[in-house]
């Protein structure tokens, strides 16, 4: 294998850093996984709360895929694939007894807990429509947020998301559908009650 | 072309385009956005409410993670890669030494590794897997036919393998070796207890199969006790390097080509403990790290101007084996020499640089050659 620089494994082709990765090539392997990597630990977030124990599990993640470098499949840095491995390494390492799943019955602090959200509104400049959404977001189930949320963020399918959570196609889509319905509905009233409050403010 | 028209704020949402206009990410797709909305002013509301939506979902779920921490889980991710992959490279073949320079390596090194294989026994009758038994192994697994020799008696007996290793075979032990190694591995059976000499080759590992474990040498010499009906196997190591892996994992690994096994590196005055029955490799410290000495022949020799025939028997005596020379030619050879680690090998290389002799093995026999001294 010729050496190359850093600046030269940009320029590699998906193809050619999978050979190197397959071949021990640590950088590859770096380059490969970069890609994934904020948005690996954006949906950690959304399963616990506890930000260490994330950027943890993303390692040991991509260190198994790297251990089994020369068996694994061609899907590994697939973003669906890798979402859900990190979605089982999270909630498996769960300690204690607690649910596996993400229960649209169990209330706030499993899964979508808030405190990260609760720490940006604390922290940053709010705009208005923002603490709406916070609002309206924690009237969502869990389920229904992390639809939303692998949807919007990740950006995948139906399909993907169905792979990731677990869940028949069809249940996506229609969980989503059921979302965006409540979400719209709720955010037109809502906007339109902000609309209200700032006009009466302004006629003070 | 995309029909926006007909688009709801939801699917504004996730059109990417939609979206690079409203996270200003593109000016491409900006000007495209500006003259939609001069064509279609009816639908400005609905774009209105989407731009916020996404505007707010985005807010909504940022993160803390910093360019600085990602650069530096990546950095710490690829600083492991690369640790784990070169402690898997003690798997591949290093650079192969050449027929005349192992021994010098090999002194150098001076790496002596005592590897006890001791196993407290406990007859099992009923769960003893015969497909990795010797029995089994050696009938069917090698692709040449091996050779074997069995201690029937009350004392040890030396076996002179053919890359020049010597195999001490304790009483009631049995172990297969070919003719001739392959041009890959070194791979001996062992059933029962032995004190191996093993010669260095990093290209051509040396492997023994003892009752489901696989040893494989990294350093020079070692005592495997292995009896059949053994349920639980232990691996002490004195000096130098041994890893120890259970036979199913080493083999599995070998099929598919994986480069990693899960085994254990034994390090000086560090144990093993095999458990059969659980299938688990367990590592712990030698307690009384002296009593390991006890097994281990002492191979101690020394030579003041000595006539090289009498080193000669002096060595077939250490190790057992037929040395064969020519005495007449050699009367006048006299060597000063002094051996403790070394192994058969070592020693003979030693010795025939001194008197500018040269050998061989030979059908479990070492043949010297040498024009004599002068």
């Amino acid at each position: 294998m010729e050496h190359v620089t850093a600046a030269e494994y940009k320029n590699l082709t998906p193809q050619e850093l999978w050979q190197r990765f397959k071949a021990g090539d640590e950088l590859a392997f770096g380059e490969l996984a970069q890609v994934h990597y904020r948005s690996l630990y954006n949906y950690g977030l959304r399963l616990t709360t506890d930000s260490e124990r994330v950027w943890d599990a993303i390692q040991d993640l991509l260190l198994d895929l790297w251990d089994h470098r020369t068996t694994v499949g061609d899907a590994v840095f697939v973003k669906a694939y890798l979402l859900k491995s990190l979605r089982y390494k999270l909630l498996k390492t769960r300690s204690g007894p607690t649910a596996v799943d993400i229960d649209e019955s169990t209330p706030a602090q499993l899964p979508f807990a808030d405190s990260i959200e609760q720490q940006i509104i604390d922290s940053e400049s709010q705009t208005e429509q923002t603490r709406l959404l916070h609002q309206l977001m924690a009237s969502l189930s869990k389920r229904q947020q992390e639809v939303l949320y692998l949807r919007f963020y990740q950006n995948l399918d139906n399909h993907e998301i169905a792979q990731i959570m677990g869940l028949e196609r069809q249940s996506v889509a229609n969980l989503l559908h059921r979302t965006f319905k409540e979400l719209r509905s709720q955010w037109s009233s809502s906007l339109l009650l902000l609309l209200l409050e700032m006009i009466r403010s302004g006629a003070n | 072309m995309i029909n926006y028209r007909t688009y709801e704020a939801e699917d504004f949402l996730f059109d990417e385009s939609f979206r690079q206009w409203t996270t200003e990410t593109t000016p491409q797709t900006a000007r495209f956005w500006e003259q939609w909305l001069v064509q279609n002013p009816d639908r400005a509301e609905v774009v209105r409410q989407a731009q916020e939506l996404v505007r707010a979902l985005n807010a909504h779920y940022r993160d803390d993670a910093t360019d600085e921490r990602l650069a530096q889980e990546l950095a710490q991710l690829v600083g492991k890669a690369a640790e784990r992959r070169d402690s898997e490279t003690e798997e591949t073949p290093v650079v192969p030494l050449s027929q005349r320079t192992w021994w010098r390596w090999a002194v150098a090194a001076s790496v002596v590794v005592l590897l006890g294989l001791v196993a407290r026994i406990y007859v099992n009758r009923t769960a003893k897997p015969a497909a990795y038994s010797y029995e089994y192994l050696t009938k069917n697994v090698p692709k040449a036919p091996l050779e074997e020799k069995v201690n029937t008696g009350t004392k040890a007996i030396n076996v002179l393998l053919s890359d020049g290793s010597v195999v001490t075979l304790n009483p009631k032990s049995r172990l297969s070796y070919p003719h001739r190694f392959s041009a890959t591995t070194r791979t001996v059976y062992l059933s029962g207890e032995a004190f191996f000499d093993v010669v260095k080759n990093p290209a051509k590992p040396f492997l023994i199969y003892a009752n489901q474990t696989v040893t494989k040498v990294l350093g020079t010499s070692f005592l495997v006790r292995a009896y059949t009906e053994e349920k639980d196997v232990t691996v002490m190591v004195k000096t130098g390097r041994v890893s120890v892996y259970s036979l199913k994992d080493y083999e599995k690994a070998q099929q598919s080509g994986l480069r990693r096994v899960e085994g254990v590196v034994l390090t000086p005055n560090q144990q093993m403990t095999y458990n059969l029955e659980e299938n688990r490799l367990i590592k712990a410290v030698v307690e009384k790290p002296a009593a390991l000495v006890v097994n281990r022949p002492s191979r101690e020799q020394e030579f003041e101007d000595a006539p090289v025939a009498r080193v000669f028997a002096s060595l077939e005596r250490t190790y057992g084996v037929k040395l064969r020379f020519d005495e007449d030619a050699m009367a006048a050879c006299l060597v000063n020499v002094s051996f403790n680690e070394e192994n058969l090998m070592e020693r003979l290389d030693v010795i025939c640089q001194t008197i500018g002799a040269s050998y061989e093995v030979l059908d479990g026999q070492i043949v010297i050659t040498s024009k004599g001294c002068h």
